[in-house]
C-alpha cells in the first residue's frame, strides 16, 4: 500500500486554540448541552470558570503582554552577586574580619568575611558594575534590569529550587512554566509548550519536581529536551521500524480509530486522540528540526560560543532556545550547572575555582543569546530571566574560600519582554548579606514574569483542594519600576 | 406570575445540575459583595437576598430582577454601573467575570438553592454551618417506588432521568460488558477463552455470577488498591532533595490490597489506617495500615520545626481529604475561607498526630519474629568469639614477627604546599610540576601518624592515581587527618571531614563522588589544612566489605613498609588470613532479617505539646491547644468522651492488649469518632467512601470533587442516591464488596455508551447516567493490559516494589541517578503496575505521561489529558514495541501462520471481540503490504495497543 500524505495537523488543531493540550471536553459540553450556547460559556470563563470544570482545564484568553515567550537561565546551585554584578567595597575593607552576629548558614561553619577574588569595572551607558569574569555579558548591561535584593524562604537547595520554580518551598505545586502554558497555551503546534534543558553533568536537585505541573493537568509539565541527538523521550522510532513502516502503521491505526469513533459520535476525546497521533508524527520531524543547527551561520554559532569546547554545551542550549522561541514555544528553562558541588554554582569549596569554571561556560553563550535575540527583533517579545535559587554569603565557609547559601539577599536580572534596560532595583546591605531596600520576593518576581507575558497573577487561578490557587499564592506585587510600561 | 412561569419553563429545560452550577458561580459573588448589606440583619434599600422569594419581591424601589427581560434587570444595571448608585456600594466595581456570572444566573431565573450565607465570624462554627448538606447525620432515604427498576440504584437514577424525559440507554453487547467488568473490577482484560465462554453462556444468572467471580479474584484488590493509593499519596521514597528510598513502605500497599480482597469492613479499614498500632498492636497488618500516615513526602535534610509542621500538615490534610472530603490544609494559616474550619480546629486536630513519629518495626508473625531473634543472638556470639580469636592471634604474631626482612613498599603522591590553580582537582590537571613523595604527610609525634614525607606548613594539596576494579558501591575511603580535609575523586568532592582524627577512620563517600568512580584508573585529589598542634594526612580508597573484618588502619597501611604485619612470615600471614576469612564467612551468614514495615507510632503515652500557630509560623506560637475534633461535624469539639470511649472499648474487647503503653490513644479516639455514624463523623465518611467507589466504576463521582465535600466542592448530582448508598454501606456492616456488587449489577452500569438522541441533547456528558461515560485506562492499567495481552504478565503478588526498565534520559534529570540504568526487563519486572516502585523524583515515565499523580498530596481525581507525548510513547517506546513483538508471537503460537486467523485472534485478545468486517479487511490489507511478515505482525499488534478500542473502557 502506498503511504498516504501525512494528515495535516494544522487542519485539525486551531493554532490559536488556548492550550496545547487537549482537555477532556466533557465539561464544555456539560454546559452547552443544556441550552446555554458556547458564547454564554465564553463569557463565564473567568475567575469562577473552574468551578464549572473541576477536572478539565480551561485557559484564560491571553491579554496583550509584551512578552510571548520566557527563557529562564537558571544558575542552579546559587551564583554569587558580590562576585559577579554587585561589588561590595566594604568587603575589601573588612576582609578577614569576623562577620556580624546572627548569620545563619546551611553548614553552620561561618568563617571570616571574604572579599571578591575578582576585579570590577563599570560598563555600558548605565555604568553597571560587572566583574572581569563576564566580559561578554558586560557589553549587554544596557538591556538588563538588575534586581539586586531578591530573597527566598529557604537556604536549602530543594525547597529553594521549588520556591523559585513553583512559588512554594514545599513539593506538589505547579511550576511557573506550567502556569504560563496554562494561561497562554502554546504557539507551537508540533512542539511542547514548556521545554527544559539541563546540564549534561546532571539535572538540578529534585529533578522533574522542579518542572512539575503539580495539580494542573500533567500535559502542562516541562518536557526535558536534549540539545544533542534525539531531543525528546520516545521521539525516535523503535529500532527496525522505518519511517514508511510507521506511516503505514499510523494509517492503519487511523482507520481503526475512525471506524471506532463512528460508534461514539459524541466523544470528542476520541477525536482528539486521533489528532494526537498526527501531532506526534509531526513532532518527530519538528523537534529534531528545532534542534538541528545545520542551517545556522558560522557567525551565529560563534556568537553563542559553539566554536569553543568550554562554551559549546550552554551555547548550543541557548541557540536551541532561540530557535524554540521562533517556533512558538512559550517557556524554556536552561539549567546551568548540574549534579552537585563544583559541577553546579554551589561554591562551598573555593568560590574562585567554582565561578571561574561556570562563568567561562556561560558568559559568551548568555551574551550571545541576548545579542542574537536583539538583532533579530525578538528581544522585545522574549523575557530572559537570569538567576539561581539563592545567592551566596559574604564570608568564607570555614577557611576553604567558598561561600555558603544566602537566601536573604541575592541578585537576578531580567532582559527584554517589556523590561527596561540598564536599570537596577533594590540594594543589599554593604556586605551583601540582606536585602535592605527594594526587596523583591519570589511572589513579586513571579507576578512580574506573568505581567510581562500579559497575565494578571491575581486572576490566573486554578481550583484545587477547596480553593483557587495562584502561582503567587496570596501575595506578590508587579515590580513596576523596571517595566517599560511603568 | 406570567414571568415566573416563563422562568420556570426555562429552568425545566435546563437540567437541574446545570441550573445549580449557574447559582454556584453566582453565589460567591453575592456572598462576597452583596449580603453584608442586603440580609435581614441590615436590609439596605429594603432588599433581602436571603431567599429567591425575597429577592423577587424586590426593595423599596421596586423589583430588582425582571424575569421577563432578565438582561435589563435593575440588579444587573447597577453592577454594570448603568444605573446609580453603582453596586457594590462604595466598593471596587465587579470584574467582567463576576458580572457575567450574575447575568447567566439572572437569565436562568435566579435559582437560589442553597440560600446565600453571611460571612462567618472568625473562629466560630454555627448551627447553620452544620446544616450544610454533607456534614449532618445520615438521613433515612427510600428508593423511589414507582420505577420499573429492581435495583435501588437504578430506581434513583431512573426517577431523575424520567423527570428529564429520559431513560437508560440499551444494554451494551455481552462481550463489551465482559471486557468492561474485567477492566473495572480487576484492571485486566478477559482471556480469549473467557470471552468465548461468556458469549456462549445462556444462564440467566451469568452476569451476577461473573461479577462474583471477579470480586473474588486477587487482582480485584490490586485494582482497587491502585485507586486508593492515589488518595493515600503513597510512594516508595521520601521526596525532596535526597528522595531516599523507603525500602519498608510496601507492607502498607500490601495491606491495602489485602483489605480490599478480604472485604475488610470500610470502617475498620479507616480505623486501622489512623490508629492500627494503638487498636491492635500485636497485629502486623494493623501496624502496616498506619503506613497511610507515614506515606507522605518528607524533607530529610532539614530537621527543624518548620519541616516537622509541614510533615504533620501532610498527615492531617491527607486524613481529612481522604476520609472526610475536607480541605483542612486551607486552615493552616487562617480560618478556612469557605468551609467552617477555623484554624483552631486545624491545630486541635493536629494534636492527634504531634506525638507520632515515622518508625520501622519487624513485619512478621510473632513466632517467626522470635525464631529470628534467637538466631540473631547465636550469630552475634559466634562473631564475637571469632573476632576475639583473630585479635588475640594478631597480638601474639605481631609480638613475635618471624620474617627478618620486612616487606612492603611506598605509596607515592604528587604534592605541593603552594596554592595551585583552580583546576588542580580535575583528573586531567597537569601536576608534573609538583613534588613526589611517599604517603603519610605530617610532623613526627602526631598521634597515630606514620610519616612518609614531612609537611609542616599550613596547607597541602596532594594527588595520586589509583586503580579500581570493584563495584562502585564497594568504594570506601579511609583517612587519618589532622586537621580538616577535602577529598576529590575525579574532580568531584567525594568526602570531607572537619577537625582532626587520631587514627585512620572511614570517611563517608558522597553519592555524587561515587558516581564519578570509573573502572581502571582514577584520580584522588586531597586538600588538607593545619590549624595548630600536630599535623598529618593520609587517605586511601579500600573495599568496603573488607572493613567488616579488618580495621581502617590495617587496610590503610596494607602492603606498605609501615604495615604492622609487614614482619609476619608467610605461615603467620596464612594463619591470619584464614582467621579473617572464617570471620568474614560467619559475618556473611547472618540470619536474613525478616521484612520490616514503616509505620506511624507515638513515642510516648504522654502527648507532646500541641500549639496554635499564628499564620502557620512555628516561631509564632499563640497558645497551647487541646486535642479537638472539627466542630462542624457531629461529635466534634472537645474529645474527652472519645478518649474515654476508645479506652473503654479496648478494655472490654482486648484486655490483654489494652492501650499501647507508649501511645497517647488520640488517634484511636479520632478513629472511633470518624467511623461512628450515630454520634461522630461516620455519616460523612460513609458518603465519601461510597462516592469513591462510584467514581471508580463510573469515572466521575456522584460528588465530582471526591476529595472535597465542602462548600467549594461540587454538589451531589443525585443527593438521595448518595445518601441511600452511604446508608447501605453502613447497613451492610461497611462491606465495600456489597457496594461493588450493587453497582456492577445495575442497569445503569450495564448500559451502552451510545446516548439516545434526546440524551445526546440533554445529557451529553452522561452526568444523569442516560448512557455510560467512556473511560480511558490509566497508565498503570494500560501497562497491565499490554502485559496481559502479550502473555508476559507475572501475577505474583506483594512484597518489595520492582524497578522496570526506564529510558536513561528519564533517569538523568536529577542531580543524582535515582533509578538503576540498564535494567533488562523480564518476568521479574513484568509485575502488575501497582508493584512498580513509586519514586517521587523519578516518576515512571509511562505512568506520568498518562496522568498518574505525583504522590506529593492526596489525589482524588486524575485529570485525563490527551497529548502527543502519549502517542509518542505508544508509537516508539521500547517497552511497547517489545511487548507488541511478544503479542504477535503469542498470536502465532495460538492461531498459526494463517493471516485471517491471526487477525481474528489478535482482535479477540486485545479488544475481547472479533474484528468487524471492515476492520478485518483493513488489517489483512496491512499484513499484505511490503516488508517482513514478522515486523508487520508486530506493527499490527502495536497498532491494536494504540487503538482507542484498547485504550478506552467502552
Amino acid at each position: 500500500m502506498q503511504p498516504r500524505t501525512p494528515h495535516d495537523p494544522t487542519l485539525r488543531l486551531d493554532a490559536n486554540a488556548p492550550s496545547h493540550f487537549t482537555p477532556s471536553r466533557r465539561d464544555f459540553l456539560s454546559c452547552s448541552g443544556g441550552g446555554l450556547g458556547l458564547l454564554a460559556l465564553g463569557s463565564l470563563l473567568g475567575e469562577e470558570r473552574l468551578r464549572l470544570a473541576t477536572q478539565g482545564a480551561v485557559a484564560v484568553p491571553p491579554l496583550q503582554g509584551p512578552a510571548k515567550a520566557v527563557i529562564w537561565l537558571f544558575l542552579y546551585g546559587g551564583p554569587s552577586a558580590m562576585d559577579l554584578f554587585d561589588p561590595k567595597p566594604k568587603l575589601d575593607a573588612l576582609h578577614g574580619k569576623k562577620p556580624p552576629e546572627g548569620i545563619k548558614t546551611f553548614f553552620k561553619d561561618n568563617g571570616n568575611l571574604m572579599r571578591s577574588p575578582y576585579t570590577f569595572a563599570r560598563h555600558g551607558q548605565c555604568g553597571q558594575w560587572v566583574s572581569n569574569k563576564q566580559p561578554a555579558l558586560a557589553k549587554c548591561v544596557d538591556d538588563m534590569a538588575f534586581l539586586k535584593a531578591v530573597h527566598c524562604e529557604s537556604n536549602n537547595h530543594a525547597p529553594a529550587l521549588f520556591h523559585l520554580n513553583t512559588g512554594m518551598s514545599r513539593v506538589g505545586f505547579p511550576s511557573a512554566g506550567s502556569w504560563v502554558q496554562y494561561g497562554l497555551g502554546t504557539g507551537a503546534k508540533n512542539l511542547p509548550g514548556f521545554v527544559v534543558m539541563y546540564d549534561p553533568r546532571g539535572g538540578p536537585i529534585g529533578g522533574p519536581q522542579n518542572w512539575s505541573s503539580g495539580f494542573l493537568p500533567s500535559s502542562l509539565q516541562g518536557v526535558p529536551f536534549r540539545s544533542k541527538g534525539v531531543p525528546i523521550l520516545d521521539l525516535a522510532r523503535p529500532e527496525g521500524v522505518s519511517a514508511e513502516a510507521q506511516r503505514a502503521q499510523l494509517d492503519l491505526l487511523h482507520d481503526l480509530n475512525k471506524a471506532h469513533g463512528e460508534a461514539h459520535p459524541a466523544a470528542a476525546e476520541l477525536e482528539a486522540r486521533i489528532r494526537s497521533y498526527e501531532l506526534a508524527y509531526a513532532m518527530q520531524s519538528a523537534a529534531p528540526e528545532a534542534t538541528d543547527l545545520g542551517g545556522e551561520s558560522e557567525a551565529t554559532k560563534q556568537l553563542y560560543g559553539l566554536d569553543q569546547e568550554r562554551t559549546r554545551t550552554v551555547g548550543t542550549q541557548c541557540l536551541v532556545a532561540r530557535r524554540l522561541v521562533e517556533r512558538g514555544v512559550r517557556f524554556i528553562q536552561i539549567y546551568s550547572g548540574g549534579g552537585h558541588q563544583q559541577d553546579s554554582w554551589d561554591a562551598h569549596y573555593g568560590l574562585r575555582e567554582n565561578h571561574d569554571l561556570h562563568c567561562a561556560e556561560t558568559d559568551v553563550p548568555f551574551a550571545g543569546l541576548l545579542t542574537d535575540l536583539k538583532q533579530r527583533g525578538l528581544l522585545d517579545s522574549t523575557l530572559v530571566v537570569w538567576g539561581g535559587e539563592f545567592g551566596r554569603m559574604p564570608m568564607s565557609q570555614g577557611t576553604n574560600g567558598g561561600r555558603d547559601h544566602n537566601p536573604d539577599g541575592f541578585l537576578m536580572w531580567l532582559a527584554g519582554g517589556g523590561v527596561k534596560g540598564g536599570v537596577s532595583h533594590g540594594e543589599t546591605d554593604d556586605i551583601g548579606w540582606k536585602a535592605e531596600e527594594g526587596a523583591v520576593s519570589v511572589n513579586d518576581l513571579h507576578a512580574t514574569l506573568l505581567h510581562c507575558v500579559g497575565l494578571d497573577h491575581t486572576k490566573l487561578t486554578y481550583f484545587h483542594n477547596g480553593r483557587n490557587y495562584r502561582l503567587t499564592d496570596v501575595a506578590g506585587e508587579v515590580i513596576r519600576p523596571i517595566l517599560r510600561s511603568g | 406570575m406570567k414571568h415566573l412561569g416563563l422562568a420556570l419553563l426555562f429552568i425545566t429545560s435546563l437540567a437541574q445540575a446545570q441550573v445549580a452550577a449557574l447559582w454556584e458561580r453566582a453565589r460567591p459573588v453575592i456572598e462576597r459583595h452583596c449580603v453584608r448589606c442586603h440580609m435581614p440583619a441590615k436590609l439596605r434599600g429594603g432588599l433581602d437576598l436571603s431567599s429567591r422569594e425575597a429577592l423577587l419581591r424586590g426593595g423599596k424601589h421596586g423589583q430588582v430582577v425582571d424575569l421577563a427581560a432578565p438582561q435589563s434587570s435593575r440588579l444587573l444595571a447597577s453592577v454594570r454601573a448603568e444605573q446609580q448608585p453603582r453596586m457594590p456600594y462604595k466598593e471596587d466595581a465587579l470584574g467582567p467575570e463576576s458580572i457575567a456570572a450574575l447575568e447567566a444566573w439572572v437569565a436562568a431565573g435566579v435559582p437560589m438553592d442553597p440560600a446565600p450565607r453571611l460571612p462567618r465570624d472568625p473562629g466560630s462554627v454555627s448551627d447553620e454551618d452544620r446544616a450544610f448538606w454533607s456534614f449532618g447525620p445520615l438521613r433515612k432515604v427510600q428508593p423511589p417506588p414507582d420505577t420499573a427498576a429492581k435495583n435501588p440504584v437504578d430506581a434513583f437514577l431512573l426517577a431523575e432521568l424520567q423527570r428529564n424525559g429520559l431513560s437508560f440507554a440499551a444494554p451494551a453487547p455481552p462481550t463489551m460488558l465482559l471486557r468492561r467488568a474485567h477492566l473495572l473490577l480487576t484492571g485486566l482484560p478477559p482471556a480469549p477463552e473467557e470471552v468465548l465462554a461468556f458469549a456462549a453462556d445462556t444462564d440467566a444468572q451469568a452476569w451476577p455470577k461473573l461479577i462474583e467471580r471477579l470480586l473474588a479474584r486477587p487482582q480485584f484488590g490490586e485494582r482497587m488498591a491502585r485507586h486508593w493509593l492515589d488518595v493515600a499519596r503513597y510512594a516508595d521514597s521520601n521526596g525532596y532533595e535526597f528522595d531516599e528510598e523507603r525500602a519498608h513502605a510496601w507492607p502498607y500497599r500490601d495491606f491495602v490490597v489485602k483489605a480490599f480482597n478480604d472485604d475488610m469492613p470500610a470502617d475498620q479499614f479507616v480505623r486501622w489506617q489512623l490508629a492500627g498500632d494503638e487498636l491492635d498492636p500485636a497485629n502486623r497488618w494493623a501496624r502496616a495500615a498506619t503506613g497511610f500516615l507515614a506515606a507522605g513526602p518528607v524533607n530529610s535534610n532539614e530537621e527543624n520545626e518548620g519541616t516537622r509542621y509541614t510533615e504533620l500538615d501532610d498527615v492531617l490534610s491527607t486524613t481529612c481529604s481522604a476520609f472526610l472530603g475536607l480541605s483542612m490544609a486551607c486552615a493552616r494559616c487562617h480560618d478556612h475561607k469557605f468551609d467552617p474550619l477555623p484554624t483552631a480546629d486545624y491545630y486541635g486536630m493536629l494534636a492527634a498526630f504531634v506525638t507520632a513519629r515515622r518508625v520501622e518495626s519487624v513485619f512478621a508473625e510473632t513466632a517467626l519474629e522470635q525464631a529470628h531473634a534467637a538466631a540473631v543472638s547465636k550469630h552475634e556470639a559466634a562473631v564475637k568469639s571469632q573476632t576475639e580469636e583473630l585479635r588475640a592471634y594478631l597480638e601474639e604474631a605481631r609480638a613475635r614477627p618471624q620474617n627478618p626482612t620486612a616487606r612492603g613498599g611506598e605509596e607515592l603522591w604528587r604534592y605541593t604546599f603552594e596554592e595551585p590553580s583552580a583546576e588542580w582537582l580535575l583528573p586531567d590537571f597537569d601536576d608534573s610540576g609538583w613534588k613526589t613523595g611517599p604517603g603519610g604527610f605530617g610532623t613526627a609525634g602526631t598521634p597515630g601518624a606514620l610519616i612518609g614525607t614531612e609537611w609542616n606548613g599550613a596547607r597541602i594539596w596532594m594527588r595520586r592515581a589509583f586503580v579500581w576494579d570493584g563495584p562502585a558501591e564497594e568504594l570506601a575511603l579511609v583517612a587519618h587527618h589532622d586537621d580538616s580535609v577535602h577529598v576529590y575523586l575525579n574532580g568531584t568532592l567525594a568526602g570531607d571531614a572537619r577537625g582532626y582524627s587520631t587514627d585512620y577512620k572511614q570517611l563517608s563517600v558522597t553519592d555524587f563522588g561515587r558516581e564519578k568512580l570509573r573502572q581502571g584508573s582514577n584520580v584522588l585529589a586531597v586538600f588538607c589544612t593545619q590549624d595548630a598542634g600536630g599535623q598529618f594526612i593520609d587517605v586511601r580508597p579500600v573495599r568496603h566489605s573488607r572493613l567488616k573484618t579488618r580495621s581502617a588502619r590495617e587496610l590503610a597501611l596494607e602492603g606498605r613498609a609501615t604495615d604492622p604485619d609487614a614482619g609476619l612470615s608467610d605461615a603467620q600471614l596464612a594463619r591470619r588470613d584464614a582467621l579473617v576469612a572464617k570471620l568474614e564467612r560467619t559475618k556473611e551468614s547472618a540470619p536474613r532479617a525478616p521484612a520490616r514495615v514503616q509505620h506511624f507510632q507515638d513515642h510516648s503515652a504522654q502527648p507532646d505539646k500541641a500549639w496554635l500557630l499564628r499564620r502557620g509560623n512555628p516561631e509564632d506560637k499563640v497558645e497551647e491547644i487541646a486535642f479537638l475534633l472539627p466542630r462542624v461535624l457531629p461529635g466534634g469539639g472537645a474529645t474527652e468522651l472519645w478518649m474515654q470511649q476508645q479506652i473503654a472499648s479496648k478494655q472490654d474487647s482486648r484486655p490483654s492488649n489494652g492501650v499501647v503503653a507508649e501511645s497517647t490513644g488520640r488517634r484511636a479516639a479520632m478513629a472511633a469518632w470518624i467511623t461512628d455514624t450515630e454520634h461522630g463523623a461516620g455519616a460523612l465518611l460513609a458518603r465519601v467512601m461510597v462516592n469513591r467507589v462510584w467514581q471508580w466504576h463510573f469515572g466521575v463521582g456522584l460528588v465530582a470533587t471526591s476529595n472535597d465535600f465542602g462548600l467549594q466542592g461540587a454538589r451531589p448530582s443525585h443527593p438521595e442516591l448518595l445518601e441511600w448508598l452511604a446508608g447501605e454501606l453502613v447497613r451492610s456492616h461497611w462491606s465495600l464488596k456489597h457496594i461493588h456488587r450493587l453497582l456492577s449489577n445495575s442497569m445503569a452500569w450495564r448500559q451502552s455508551g451510545t446516548p439516545s438522541t434526546a440524551a445526546a441533547a440533554q445529557d451529553s456528558d452522561g452526568s444523569l447516567l442516560s448512557h455510560r461515560r467512556l473511560l480511558r485506562l490509566d497508565g498503570e492499567a494500560l501497562r497491565d493490559c499490554v502485559l496481559a495481552v502479550s502473555a508476559s504478565l507475572n501475577l505474583r503478588m506483594g512484597g518489595p516494589a520492582v524497578k522496570p526498565w526506564v529510558h536513561s534520559d528519564a533517569i538523568a534529570t536529577g542531580s543524582t541517578e535515582k533509578w538503576p540504568k540498564a535494567v533488562k526487563d523480564g518476568p521479574e519486572t513484568w509485575r502488575r503496575s501497582v508493584y512498580v516502585f513509586m519514586r517521587r523524583s523519578v516518576r515512571f515515565p509511562f505512568f506520568e505521561c498518562f496522568d498518574a499523580p505525583d504522590a506529593q498530596a492526596s489525589c482524588g481525581v486524575r485529570v485525563p489529558t490527551v497529548t502527543p507525548l502519549q502517542s509518542l510513547a505508544l508509537m516508539n517506546n521500547e517497552f511497547i514495541r517489545e511487548q507488541a513483538r511478544l503479542f504477535a508471537r503469542r498470536v502465532e503460537r495460538e492461531a498459526g501462520a494463517d493471516a485471517a486467523l491471526f487477525v481474528e485472534r489478535a482482535f479477540l485478545m486485545a479488544f475481547a471481540r472479533s474484528p468487524t468486517e471492515p476492520e478485518r479487511q483493513r488489517a489483512l490489507e496491512f499484513l499484505r503490504s511490503e516488508g517482513s511478515a514478522t515486523e508487520l505482525r508486530a506493527s499490527l499488534c502495536q497498532a491494536l495497543f494504540g487503538a482507542n478500542a484498547f485504550l478506552y473502557v467502552e
